[in-house]
């Protein structure tokens, strides 16, 4: 009887223990990973932390959430793993799905792997905690000289410190399928946003029997499909930033009604391509390069390789122009944001064999004109341009690359300090959905989104968690950030 | 001082005996104390606070200016709106089905086991995979249904079943195909349980199929009836993932269900730079969604009180 509880008793705190240990993660993780490491050095560890006794190997950690250039830095990575004499064992992940969650956890956590692609909103979440290392405190002089043309005060560099290093750069354009043009009888590209719906409809009307429409965006996530299209145009038309007026300190979204007024044409049944209100941006691609779409828009550095090497489509059939404005009309620059960045978790055990990985692996030369080449990003070093030979489509269609109707743009107040700026009610995305689905008036709905902005705005200030932004003289021909 | 004594060692007594009880309870209550009791505290104390997570600053206490923005919030009110559209359209069609495939498939005839377990299988499909098959099902460009209509010269046009007109019905159509075999098992375990020899009576005194079904099995399976109406109505009010997987709630929140909202304020779903988490006004929404189901189920009960009567 007495041995009977005796043991029973064991059981139950062998439970608890067990309990206990699945709740208190890092400290079982870390011991887990350590004894891995010691039994095989080579094993892909998934702690931060793994440091090396002598003779171990040092495991550096980078994360990525980009899927278009992932074979691409895997094979540079197999390669660091197989070549470099610094036992250092690199081990690349995907997240490309949520990423700034998972940024999230593993800061709270105390996992964050030691290098990471750098993304504006957990870029701008940790900046000001220290998360991040200052670049310049590991580059030498070559380095800075190498890569001066692409340090923007105000962008990457803060306050003297440089955190991340852009080396490619992205915008959006109207995709169009040439040979769905030509057989509509549609001679050029569209160069407003009117002609844009007019040709929509066209194509919509003559091919749609084939299954082949005018136009389609992935608006299952109204943020998603609108931030590479409607925001983008918008910008060039109005000279705002995402509603927002540098000059006055505040937010006017009623000059967006026109425009908004003729995405409900371009998105009504008789021009647009069905279930575009489930579309998700691959199932899109795929439907693009199976030639059922005539025009979309997107980022400029990613298309080209995604009907590269995801859903093959020949060169020739496609190209870009810039995204169509109403009227044609052109008072500001759109954004052009940096890509290609990575940055350094400041608080690593392994700072400096992270830098050494990062300027070994992503500032490399040959890597960066194989990256060019292999048409995963657009370069916009001088020193990469001049040397690489990028793929044909870089070669032959000229709107891929970076132009004058392209530049850094300020953030404006809801970027700036998104979680310090509670706007009640729907957001700018979920309200322009409203407008060209026919659920909302557009002026009614612009006015009462503009007078939301605007109030989330002034309180962030008088609560301290946001700050005045006005650029005394800001010009949106030629903006600049600070 | 005797009397003390002699209490103390009662309850010494006592704790020895259930030591060995008390030592088994502690699993499962650290892990209730950490994975439901902790999270409900730590949900009621950030309806009072504006907060972005972690990384975002000190959290600010706000009062009940988040509770007040919940019953200000029109597209929450829509949410809840859908929400019973949607639980009361899958039990509307739920459990008459439910029943009459239990009905069906519990006589002794070949064939039925297999059918049973066929007909159970959605049911340990993840939700994921399931409203992954439903979006190549009724996605509009290709979609299998709409290949089928147009072939057969149903549909003239592909019809957009996850559009704002029909986006619901093709959700309660998904929801209805992946619970309707655990309920029908449900059903045939009430089936099983009810006498033969009540039938037999009732055939004895003329009843036709039809009668006996209402007359004598319905209201003998009033018990079991209300256990699984109550899970059809609660699983209704918390479906989430189906909702996600096929329309994030859209188009412009045409199928926004009231979990899928609060849920949003604290994983944004879009890939947006400018969406951040509100932990504070998710907090509320989700604490005044389940004040909201907490009636619905109160209301149910008070209602099926009958259902027990019957038997």
């Amino acid at each position: 009887m007495r041995l009977r509880r005796i043991g029973a008793i064991t059981l139950a705190a062998l439970m608890t223990a067990g309990t206990l240990a699945g709740c208190s993660g890092k400290t079982a993780t870390t011991e887990t990973t350590n004894a891995q490491t010691t039994a095989a050095a080579e094993t892909t560890a998934a702690s931060s932390d793994t440091k090396a006794a002598s003779g171990e190997k040092t495991v550096i950690n980078i994360w990525s959430k980009d899927r278009h250039d992932a074979s691409y830095v895997q094979e540079k990575v197999d390669q660091y793993n197989k070549t470099n004499t610094d036992n250092i064992q690199v081990n690349y992940q995907l997240y490309t799905d949520n990423y700034v969650q998972a940024i999230d956890m593993a800061v709270q956590s105390g996992e964050l792997p030691d290098i990471m692609v750098q993304q504006d909103q957990m870029f701008d979440k940790y900046v000001n905690e220290g998360q991040w290392a200052n670049l310049y405190d590991f580059m030498d002089e070559d380095m800075k000289a190498y890569f001066k043309d692409v340090i923007f005060p105000g962008y990457n560099e803060l306050d003297e410190k440089l955190y991340f290093i852009p080396t490619t750069g992205t915008t959006c354009r109207l995709f169009y399928n040439k040979e769905i043009f030509a057989r509509a009888g549609i001679a050029e590209p569209p160069k407003t946003l009117e002609e844009m719906v007019a040709d929509s409809k066209l194509i919509t009307s003559k091919l749609s029997g084939e299954g082949i429409y005018g136009f389609a965006e992935n608006m299952k996530s109204a943020s998603s499909g609108l931030q590479r299209s409607l925001m983008v145009g918008l910008q060039r038309e109005t000279g705002l930033v995402n509603g927002y007026d540098f000059v006055k300190g505040e937010y006017d979204f009623t000059p967006w009604a026109e425009s908004l007024k003729l995405w409900k044409e371009l998105l009504s049944e008789d021009s647009a391509f069905p279930g575009c209100e489930s579309l998700d941006i691959d199932p899109l691609r795929t439907q693009f390069a199976a030639g059922k779409i005539g025009m979309y828009m997107s980022y400029s550095h990613a298309e080209p390789g995604v009907y590269q090497n995801q859903f093959p489509m020949d060169s020739d059939k496609w190209d870009c122009v810039p995204i169509p404005t109403v009227g044609g009309k052109t008072n500001g620059k759109q954004y052009f944001s940096g890509t290609g960045g990575y940055v350094i978790n400041a608080k690593s055990p392994n700072l400096e064999k992270a830098f050494k990985v990062y300027k070994d692996i992503f500032t490399n030369e040959d890597y960066l004109v194989g990256y060019y080449e292999g048409g995963y990003g657009v370069s916009i070093l001088p020193s990469v341009i001049s040397k690489a030979k990028p793929s044909v489509d870089f070669q032959n269609k000229k709107w891929l690359l970076i132009s004058d109707i392209d530049a850094l743009l300020p953030k404006p107040p809801h970027s700036a300090f998104a979680s310090g700026m509670v706007v009640e009610g729907e957001d700018m995305y979920k309200t322009c959905e409203s407008i060209y689905y026919g659920d909302a008036d557009p002026d009614a709905a612009l006015k009462d989104l503009t007078d939301r902005y605007n109030k989330a705005y002034q309180d962030a200030i008088k609560n301290n968690t946001g700050y005045e932004i006005k650029i005394p003289g800001y010009d949106p021909q030629n903006p600049k950030l600070q | 001082m005797k009397e003390t004594i002699s209490r103390n060692l009662r309850i010494k007594k006592t704790l020895k005996h259930n030591l060995q009880t008390y030592s088994f309870l502690l699993p499962n209550l650290i892990l209730f104390t950490a994975c439901s009791l902790y999270p409900v505290v730590w949900t009621l104390k950030y309806v009072f606070y504006q907060y972005g997570g972690y990384g975002t600053g000190k959290p600010i206490f706000v009062g009940i200016a988040n509770l007040a923005r919940v019953f200000r919030d029109k597209v929450y009110w829509e949410s809840v709106l859908h929400t019973f559209t949607y639980g009361f359209g899958k039990v509307l069609i739920i459990i008459p089905l439910a029943f009459f495939l239990a009905f069906l498939l519990n006589q002794q005839k070949r064939g039925n086991g297999v059918t049973q377990s066929i007909m159970f299988l959605p049911t340990i499909m993840s939700s994921a995979v399931m409203g992954l098959v439903f979006y190549l099902l009724f996605n509009a460009y290709n979609g299998e249904v709409n290949k089928y209509l147009l072939e057969s010269g149903i549909i003239s046009r592909p019809v957009n079943w996850l559009g704002k007109d029909h986006a619901m019905k093709t959700l309660i159509l998904t929801a209805v195909w992946g619970g309707v075999g655990n309920y029908m098992v449900y059903f045939i375990a009430g089936i099983q349980q009810i006498s033969e020899d009540a039938i037999e009576s009732a055939r004895i005194d003329g009843a036709g199929k039809l009668q006996t079904i209402w007359y004598i099995i319905v209201p003998m399976l009033g018990p079991i009836l209300k256990i699984i109406m109550m899970l059809a109505i609660t699983s209704a009010f918390n479906d989430i993932t189906n909702v996600m997987v096929l329309t994030e709630g859209g188009p412009n929140n045409a199928t926004m269900v009231m979990s899928l909202y609060g849920y949003r304020y604290f994983f944004p779903i879009s890939a947006a730079e400018a969406t951040v988490p509100q932990y504070g006004y998710g907090a509320a929404v989700s604490v005044v969604s389940a004040a909201i189901a907490g009636v619905v189920t109160v209301i149910y009960l008070k209602v099926s009180k009958k259902l027990d009567d019957i038997y």
